[in-house]
């Protein structure tokens, strides 16, 4: 029953892929702007610690910046909650394409740095089309995990089977890396979602 | 520029306790812990062909941790360096708006307070802090097994949490290092102040973050009490649900903490 709803939105989620080109130019101006700015207190780019993505690039979460951002953490060998943290971000994607809101950005961040090395995490995106034009997936040290899930509220404890016991939250950033608004748990209401981000701006 | 004065305040703790003389004040000092195990509060989820919770030990590797919470007059030379921890400066993502509440300025303590272990800080602030000094704060399994000293404070542990629940919070803090020390030369464990460790987000991540009961709920809310080591231990109980209820940017009035390295 899960499992086919979620290859439903798999399915969903490879069919509605790309950018509109037309507004990227705006786009990078905003991003620009906002990049000018003092960091308020709030934002979660006060965290200086620097991860690396599906690419192997080596990134921080500033580079986010100027755009309302849908983050979760969650790991690839993750059989219990994560597929339906990542399904759930799918159908955000898709409601807000339908929407046609497009400049927004989705972090998948893992809780498993020893597992889930950069090569693992493209794997994983590749495997799930996730789009690379909005997803990033990021890989990091121990400590920028835990500084990322404490700034997030993300509560995790690695149990003895290898994996995590973890929070399912999903988190909407503001274009300044404000914390605006968390589905905590999976009963995700995409309506009420979208809305949030429909709030911000620039998200056109 | 307070690196000298830190190494002179390290060099003359080693001196006491080379001398064999009682620690004395300076919280800097540091106490081995061997490696051993620990049976921890609550018990593991079952097994493969097993349907009961299990006690288990955890293993703890050798660390170091500082033998006394940490004072205000330490956190103040820390923040006079790393300006952005300063009370009028650090971000609201890091700490909330109690952080250092009881300093009368950015570099004021209260009279009195310099020796009192500092609280109203935040996870994030204890953290900087302990890195600033090369180290990190203890996990949870460091910091109960310190505080089970080998079984040896097991009762007194208790007996003085107990009458720290029933005393009211004082104005003031006393002093670190004033009772007596466990097994390992350390103090102040419990009748002080609460102390953060590095995985306190690890109470509370179970289950009921996906709106199902949880393990850890039913274990703090009188059902589940088979799936703890001792129901009848209940400042354990208080220590789990007070992580379990913490955010990293929470500042408390009891809230301190003390560092802890690699050995």
């Amino acid at each position: 029953m899960r499992l086919s709803t979620f290859s439903l939105t798999l399915t969903a989620a490879l069919i509605c892929t790309g950018l509109a080109p037309a507004r990227a130019h705006d786009h990078e101006h905003m991003m620009q702007m906002e990049a000018l700015k003092p960091l308020t207190g709030a934002s979660l780019y006060n965290l200086a610690s620097r991860w690396t993505d599906q690419d192997g690039k080596t990134v921080e979460l500033k580079s986010l910046r100027g755009k309302p951002v849908v983050v979760a953490m969650a790991y690839t060998s993750c059989k219990d909650i994560c597929p339906m943290i990542v399904a759930n971000m799918v159908a955000i994607e898709n409601a807000a394409k339908a929407r046609n809101i497009k400049n927004i950005r989705f972090a998948f961040v893992s809780l498993d740095s020893a597992v889930d090395t950069p090569a693992h995490l493209k794997a994983y995106a590749e495997a799930r089309g996730l789009d690379p034009a909005q997803w990033t997936l990021y890989h990091g040290d121990d400590k920028a995990v835990r500084d990322l899930a404490a700034a997030l509220g993300v509560r995790y404890r690695r149990d003895d089977k290898g994996g995590f016991d973890h929070s399912a939250a999903i988190s909407l950033l503001n274009d300044k890396g404000e914390i605006v608004f968390q589905q905590l748990d999976t009963k995700l209401d995409t309506d009420e979602f979208v809305a949030k981000i429909e709030g911000l701006t620039p998200h056109k | 520029m307070n690196l000298p004065a830190f190494a002179i305040r390290f060099l003359a703790a080693i001196v006491f306790a080379a001398a064999g003389s009682a620690w004395a004040g300076d919280n800097n000092v540091m106490a081995r812990l061997p490696a051993g195990d620990y049976l921890p509060f609550f018990k593991f989820s079952p097994g493969k062909g097993r349907t009961e919770a299990e006690l288990r030990p955890v293993q703890v590797r050798a660390f170091r941790l500082d033998v006394a919470p940490v004072t205000n007059a330490q956190f103040l030379s820390f923040v006079r360096t790393h300006a952005e921890w300063r009370r009028s400066r650090a971000k609201s993502l890091f700490v909330d708006p109690r952080y250092l509440a009881k300093w009368r300025g950015d570099f004021a303590l209260s009279e009195g307070d310099a020796q009192a272990p500092v609280t109203n800080v935040s996870w994030f602030a204890a953290e900087a802090y302990c890195e600033a000094r090369g180290l990190r704060l203890p996990t949870t399994d460091e910091w109960e097994y310190a505080l089970d000293d080998a079984g040896r404070s097991r009762e007194a542990a208790a007996q003085k949490s107990l009458e720290w629940f029933s005393s009211p919070n004082p104005p003031h803090l006393g002093m670190v290092g004033r009772g007596a020390p466990n097994g390992y030369g350390i103090y102040d464990m419990v009748g002080l102040v609460w102390e953060w460790t590095q995985d306190f987000s690890s109470t509370g991540s179970g289950t009921e973050q996906r709106n199902t009961s949880s393990k850890d709920d039913a274990q703090f809310c009188g059902g589940g009490a088979v799936g703890v080591r001792d129901a009848t231990d209940y400042p354990a109980f208080m220590r789990y649900a007070l992580r379990a209820s913490l955010k990293a940017a929470y500042t408390q009035e009891n809230l301190g903490f003390r560092c802890a390295g690699d050995e």
